[in-house]
């Protein structure tokens, strides 16, 4: 029995037992990861996994269940109870499923080349070992192959084949009893063509380190400009987007944003895309979890709200058209300043490489730890700092943006550039 | 769980081999302003191999739960860890060894409840939380549970069974104020399954009744001033300091990955008032959140004393750990699914209370905070630590003042602990500690109360 067929018989079996709407989705994924601990290759794992989930709507109730054992018996049980978990559950007319559509896809070699893993990560070692012999080192290099599935009631029906490299790397440099604070990158390419070292500046990360076991504070509190790194500058998008115009913000009703669809609400600097089509990219989300296509479109438009990320359930609740969905491929198109030129312009700042910081509060406010971060006075980068935080709100942040590099880092999913962000408060030890 | 007969199938003839059974069963239901927008179970079962050849591991595992599965994983993970130690030249040494066997299965002793009964529970929840409190914005009612059973035996005579589950209750309530949203939630719950915890919803009416005031409290609260200052820190607090900023810096393999940790080894790095301990199991005749008699190497799990007296005095180790420094197995091993392999973890980390009271200790500060609820938590390998904090109090000339808004704190956590000057008697566990080492896994954090020097952010 294929995927289809077996997806079709456990369709039947929910209409059979009474469901009005279904939707079941299956993903398998084999990964050969390599694993560099101590600096040195040390453990091969080869990983398989696989699931099926099932989505019950009945009289507008809704419940789900996930197995990942497809015997006829474990299929049964998980049928009978979702069947018995829907009539449990209370309506709600927001419950639905997507309309019919079709697509088939494939990205991506599906098959490791294995000598090349190797010999990437060989590579990567001796490098790390010749150039940076005070830096400690853990890594790995993975090629993921998945199959993933999607059928619903409405005669909807997706799958997509995918194969791809994931690389992280995290890494402490250390002279005598001084070290830096840990630093982590990593990325997903389509093929191991280049050296692992030289993609999305990650050489330039492990060099700074070695420059990071001597910190000083910043001279005292102030209020001046910071460079957000592209890893952090993700983190705190991903969280606005949560927080203020995707599913939580505005089924929790905490969003500051909730009826500002055409309306400017971030900086006009600012440009956020959904595309899942970009060419540079090599995790593509073809289809969403709620069962739609994807397709190209603006998030954020010159800082106008253009479309809500939101689910169809959330767009239904909320009385809002489902668009976009659950943006995955997110892309902030590069600026025309270089980053070196964003720090001649500023006289008195912060390199923001990473930050540790809280859970933004509900109107986001937050404070965070600078790691791995530069001082900057008077257009130069002084010196690496410690015990320095920031504390501003993320939607003000976002307002305050006044310059956008030319250069990015490309995630394999998302392609962020470096954020030049004003007036953002600075305070140390 | 489906269970194999394991000893038949143990790999023979190599260095050292663990093969696992296991399934993690997760049950979710939530409602959102009233409408139960989950009501999910989910499972994932699977079986591993990993064995260790010439200084090398292979692992191999499937979902596929059969004896001819096992050996074909068995296989596979033999010739990963040989195609390793053909690239790469090898190393000699023996793991070391210290095998218990053992079953210890939490399962509820209680009737079991079924989906019904508990989307009715929530719903009773949800419905006080609607007819009481009329100005809420959003409310979420939310309850999850993680089942993890395992089946583990190892070639040097490891042989354990466990089942430990988790069950938890969040409460999340949003008000507005001045047209800004302010939040508040609070956790219930903790090591069991649902019928060890949620008897009746009027339990825990008062418990909301605490959620709803001290949101109210937070219309009034004030920027804390960012700064250094003399502070009580909870024990949710001291728990999630002792896990994520001291604890983590003596996992052994951080330490040979270059933690700062691996240069205080039997040097002073707290005040004399601090002992701190990764408790296998049993604290005070107790269990703990998540007890651990037999870690997933096989390996007898003691309680690790990491400081005594403000004295390094340890590290938590897995076989690798302990043979490549070595020192003794302590048996931190855990893995969180069946395709993971087993990563130094801790367990339930905590300092050991003193002797104060919280009403001394807070009546001993002139110009202050009083930390109590943490949200997330994160440290570097220098012990950098940054914590954020969702409820705490100004305390001025040792009385409670206004709250404060959410904030953060950080600082260098050897040196923090230099500073601890009183620790207070009571010792509680926060019972929803999810750590996220590569792998996610549940741990145990708590501890009692201590008052320490604390470097706060804020806004002026």
């Amino acid at each position: 029995m294929n995927t289809r067929e077996l997806l079709g018989s456990i369709l039947q079996k929910l209409q059979a037992g009474g469901a009005d709407k279904a939707a079941l989705s299956y993903n398998s994924e084999t990964d050969e990861e390599f694993n560099i601990i101590f600096k040195e290759l040390n453990l091969l794992r080869t990983v398989e996994t696989n699931s099926i989930g099932m989505q019950v709507i009945k009289d507008q109730k809704q419940a789900s269940t996930r197995l990942n054992q497809f015997d006829p018996a474990s299929i049964d049980k998980a049928v009978r109870d979702v069947l018995q978990a829907v009539e449990n559950s209370n309506p709600d007319p927001a419950f639905d499923i997507s309309p019919f559509d079709e697509g088939s896809w494939t990205d991506g070699d599906l098959q490791p080349d294995v000598d090349q893993v190797i010999f990437r990560l060989q590579e990567f070692i001796a490098l790390m070992n010749e150039r940076y012999p005070e830096v400690h080192f853990d890594g790995g290099l993975t090629h993921e192959k998945s199959y993933s599935a999607y059928l619903n009631s409405n005669g909807t029906w997706f799958d997509k084949q995918q194969g791809a490299y994931s690389f992280n790397t995290v890494f402490t440099a250390k002279k005598g009893r001084k070290m830096s604070s840990m630093n982590y990158t990593g990325y997903a390419v389509a093929d191991l063509n280049r050296e692992l070292l030289q993609i999305n500046f990650t050489e330039d990360l492990i060099r700074q380190s070695t420059g990071q076991t001597e910190t000083q504070p910043v001279p005292g509190n102030f209020t001046g400009e910071v460079l957000v790194a592209p890893f952090l500058a993700m983190e705190l998008i991903g969280t606005f987007i949560q927080s203020q115009i995707g599913d939580s913000g505005l089924l929790m009703k905490s969003s500051r944003f909730p009826d500002h669809l055409g309306q400017r609400i971030l900086g006009e600097k600012l440009n956020i895309l959904h595309d899942p089509l970009h060419p540079d990219l090599c995790y593509r989300q073809r289809y969403s979890g709620d069962g739609f296509k994807t397709y190209p479109a603006p998030l954020i438009e010159n800082g106008v709200l253009r479309h809500y990320p939101i689910s169809l359930y959330a767009a239904n609740k909320c009385g809002k058209p489902r668009t976009i969905g659950s943006a995955l491929n997110l892309i902030i198109p590069p600026g025309t300043d270089s980053l070196a030129s964003m720090v001649k312009s500023i006289q008195q700042g912060i390199l923001c490489m990473r930050a540790s910081f809280g859970q933004p509060n509900a109107n986001g406010d937050f404070s965070g730890v600078l790691k791995n971060s530069y001082y900057i006075q008077d257009g130069a980068i002084a010196h690496p700092i410690s015990e320095t935080m920031l504390n501003g709100n993320i939607v003000e942040m976002l307002n305050n943006i006044v310059a956008i590099s030319s250069e990015s880092f490309n995630l394999g999913d998302s392609i962020f550039p470096y954020l030049q962000i004003k007036e953002v408060f600075i305070s140390r030890k | 769980m489906i269970t194999l007969t394991l000893s038949k199938l143990l790999p023979a003839g190599t260095e050292y081999s663990e093969i696992k059974v296991q399934e993690n069963r997760n049950f979710n239901i939530s409602l959102l302003n009233g409408t139960v927008t989950a009501n999910s179970t989910s499972s994932s079962a699977g079986l591993m191999c990993r064995t260790y050849s010439q200084g090398r591991w292979g692992l191999a595992s499937s979902p596929i739960l059969t004896e001819s599965s096992l050996q074909d994983v068995a296989r596979k993970a033999a010739s990963n860890a040989k195609l390793l130690a053909e690239k790469v030249a090898g190393r000699q040494g023996v793991l070391p060894t210290q095998p218990a066997t053992g079953k210890h299965l939490f399962f509820t002793a209680r009737n079991k409840v079924g989906n019904q009964q508990r989307v009715e529970f929530l719903k009773d929840l949800d419905a006080y939380i609607a007819g009481k409190y009329t100005d809420l914005a959003s409310r979420m009612v939310n309850f999850a549970q993680l089942d993890m059973e395992k089946q583990i035996l190892t070639t040097d005579g490891g042989d354990m069974q466990s089942m430990t589950p988790r069950s938890m209750i969040v409460v999340l309530m949003t008000i507005l104020h001045n047209g800004e949203p302010l939040q508040h939630y609070d956790i219930f719950g903790g090591m069991g399954e649902w019928e060890d915890h949620f008897v009746k919803p009027e339990d825990l009416y008062p418990k909301i009744d605490v959620i709803y005031e001290q949101l109210k409290e937070k219309r009034d609260a004030v920027f804390a001033k960012s700064g250094t200052f003399d502070c009580v820190l909870d024990s949710r607090l001291a728990g999630i300091l002792s896990h994520e900023a001291i604890g983590h810096t003596t996992e052994a393999d951080l330490v040979l990955g270059g933690s700062i940790a691996g240069e205080y080894m039997n040097q002073q790095v707290a005040s004399e008032l601090v002992t701190l301990i990764d408790i296998a199991h049993t604290w005070d005749g107790r269990i703990c959140p998540v007890p651990v008699f037999i870690d997933d190497e096989g390996t007898e799990a003691r309680d690790t004393i990491v400081i005594e007296n403000g004295i390094l005095k340890s590290y938590m180790h897995n076989k690798e750990s302990a043979l490549r420094m070595g020192l003794p197995l302590t048996g931190n091993a855990r893995a969180y699914a069946y395709f993971d392999e087993p990563l130094i973890r801790m367990r339930n980390t905590m300092i050991v209370p003193g002797q104060d009271k919280v009403e001394a200790m807070i009546s001993s500060i002139e110009d202050g905070y009083y930390l109590i609820q943490p949200s997330n938590g994160q440290a570097d390998s220098t012990s950098e630590f940054m914590f954020g904090v969702t409820r705490g109090y100004e305390i001025k000339n040792g009385v409670l003042g206004k709250p404060i808004k959410e904030t953060t704190i950080s600082g260098v956590a050897f040196d923090l602990l230099k500073t601890i000057t009183m620790i207070s008697s009571e010792m509680d566990w926060s019972c929803a500690g999810m750590c996220g080492k590569k792998q996610m896994i549940p741990v145990g954090m708590g501890g009692p109360s201590i008052k320490c020097q604390v470097n706060i952010g804020g806004k002026s």
